[in-house]
């Protein structure tokens, strides 16, 4: 019988069922998404080729667009040796030849070292979550693992660690016990660590623009107000989905929990299902299930003309290069601000506020306090 | 409860007549037969036959995890008349070649285990389905130590004992270290079985594979109940020991 391997056929999306339940396409994203995975599988054939062996723990781990399966022609690489076993000095010399590899064929750029480009243990990920030591790198290096993250080489590592850092926050984040029958909850520790990480994003992006002059500011604005929140969505969805689809075979399959540490170890399991799936997956799987097809529409028909947006190379240069006094009067800058972003934020108001009654009382109940 | 034994491997490597001999003793009624190389399997094959199993109510085999003279079909082969026997055999999913056929006419017999990381296949519940879809009447073996080094949180296991729980036909328990050796059950390993017992039913016989000495058989025993006892916390016992003492 064929092995299971690293390199597996892309199985049918949820995205795929909400297009063909729309009857529409979004050529970009389908395109975006047919290049991830093109450039994923030219990563692999690299290190194949440069004899890289990751044993069985280390994995090369890719975040960002790439992750996402939302790669243009200009997507970098942001890329981790995620390391979940013994330490090995040699380790880093692994790591630096993964990133003259990765450089070499211009997958992404010299010097990328600090949250991405590097080593990264699985101790402080899974172990740090809150406290002093919870650094914003490690912070950042765990929810990416949650909500946009695949494994170049090493799946079964990666996969690990995402288990280990749901046990923390479901099997050790658990709510104070209740005399009512075990079910299923909002897990609240993970949610108020997806809500943490959206808005220590938001905050750095200010941060980034006072550090580095404007850099690329425009930019970093452009992906805050569509990529980065359809990120946060797939965060807030992954943690709701056990509440409002209650009935879903996802939940429940092994059949009505008889103790709430079973109900723990069945949210922990479904929870690791829609980690696996990309942030525009996890939001057609609401959107197909809640049946609202015209917000559907809207937010893909935005989310397309971003990445239809940022895949050209003029208007990627102007949002690259646009100064802060110049945004106002900026025609791409206007595209993304008051077209693209505006119909796209509103859409996501529609969806979470007033869309339908459960997600709209989830996100009341837990979206805030 | 469960009936609990070793695995003659785990005792005594391929010398299965003292593996045998080390377990006549109170708190054993389990044993697998264990053949993990195929230098093993003829001789043990041919002792079958004469070897005195009275003492255990519940006997395995297990069958070769590797394959380097023999085929796939080969191997099925000379399983057949230990199947006939009523031996359930243990079997590695990686020694299942493309032809499904000599393994299905095993049957019931064939009880596939999941693996640890060094093997590419049935790692995880998802890993194993094509398989038993391909041998729709095999039924599992659940190697608890394999799924804590694929998974330490117990989710893959869970995932195991949910999806094929009316398959589980025995289990396996050692800890496995990063290493893939089976080896006696540590504090932090024992825990986490704990955490699992509660999934497994009583009546599903227990093979321990934690590779130790004569002298270590009690105390794995003592241990493996204790990870196997949902109804106590793993650490009561101690604790009201070190109080009272």
């Amino acid at each position: 019988m064929a092995p299971n391997s690293d390199a597996g056929e892309t199985p049918k999306t949820a995205f795929d069922e909400l297009c063909r339940s729309l009857k529409q396409q979004y050529k970009a994203i389908e395109n975006a998404r047919q290049s991830a995975d093109v450039q994923l599988a030219s990563i692999r054939a690299l290190l194949a080729k440069e004899n890289i062996n990751l044993g069985d723990t280390l994995a090369l781990v890719v975040f960002g667009s790439l992750a996402r399966r939302e790669s243009t022609s200009r997507s970098d690489v942001d890329w981790t040796l995620l390391v979940d076993g013994p330490v090995d000095p040699e380790h880093i010399k692994v790591a630096t030849r993964i990133g003259e590899i990765l450089v070499a064929a211009e997958h992404a750029e010299p010097g990328n070292t600090g949250t991405f480009g590097t080593l990264a243990s699985s101790h402080d990920i899974v172990h740090h979550i809150g406290g002093s030591d919870d650094t914003n790198r490690n912070m950042t290096r765990r929810l990416l693992l949650l909500l946009e993250s695949r494994a170049v080489v090493g799946e079964l590592v990666r996969s690990r660690v995402i288990r280990a850092v749901l046990g923390r926050y479901i099997f050790w984040g658990r709510g104070l016990p209740t005399n009512s029958a075990p079910r299923l909850r909002v897990p609240r520790f993970l949610l108020n660590d997806v809500v943490r990480y959206w808005r220590t994003i938001a905050v750095d992006y200010a941060a980034k623009k006072w550090e580095q002059s404007e850099k690329k500011w425009a930019l970093r604005n452009a992906k805050l107000r569509v990529s980065r929140k359809m990120t946060f969505v797939k965060g807030l969805l992954l943690c709701f989905d056990c509440e409002l689809f209650p009935n879903d075979s996802l939940w429940n399959s092994a059949g009505t929990p008889k103790s709430w540490d079973d109900a723990e170890q069945l949210l922990a399991s479904g929870c690791e299902t829609l980690v696996e799936e990309t942030p525009i997956d996890v939001l057609s799987r609401a959107l197909v299930r809640l049946q609202l097809d015209e917000l559907a529409k809207d937010l893909f028909q935005a989310y397309g003309e971003f990445l239809a947006l940022i895949d050209d190379a003029k208007s990627r240069q102007a949002l690259e290069t646009l100064t802060f006094d110049n945004a106002e009067s900026d025609p791409v800058f206007g595209i993304v601000r008051n077209d693209i972003g505006r119909r796209f934020g509103d859409s996501l108001e529609k969806l979470f506020f007033t869309g339908d009654n459960e997600l709209s009382r989830l996100t009341k109940k837990y979206g805030l306090f | 409860m469960h009936s609990i034994g070793f695995s003659t491997g785990a005792l005594a490597l391929g010398d299965f007549q003292r593996g045998l001999a080390l377990q006549l003793r109170n708190g054993i009624d389990a044993i697998e037969l264990s053949a993990l190389r195929e230098d093993e399997l003829d001789c043990l094959i041919a002792a079958l036959p004469d070897l005195d199993l009275s003492a255990f109510s519940y006997r395995s085999f297990h069958a070769p995890s590797e394959l380097h003279r023999l085929t796939s079909a080969e191997l099925a082969e000379k399983l057949a008349p230990i199947a006939t026997a009523g031996f359930p055999i243990i079997v590695h999913p990686n020694v299942i070649g493309g032809d499904v056929a000599p393994w299905n006419q095993l049957g019931a017999s064939v009880l596939l285990e999941n693996m640890d990381t060094r093997k590419p296949v049935c790692r995880t519940a998802r890993e194993m389905l094509p398989y038993f879809e391909a041998l729709p009447d095999a039924r599992f073996c659940f190697d608890i130590g394999h799924a804590h080094q694929v998974d330490p949180t117990m989710t893959v296991a869970f995932e195991f004992l949910h999806r094929f729980r009316a398959k589980l036909a025995e289990i396996h328990i050692s800890e496995v270290n990063w290493n893939c050796k089976h080896r006696p059950i540590g504090t932090a390993s024992a825990l986490s079985f704990h955490g699992a017992a509660r999934w497994i039913p009583d009546d599903v016989p227990v093979i321990i594979e934690s590779v130790i000495t004569e002298d270590e058989i009690e105390h794995e025993l003592q241990t493996v109940h204790r990870c196997l006892d949902s109804r106590r916390a793993y650490f009561l016992e101690r604790h009201s020991t070190a109080i009272m003492g």
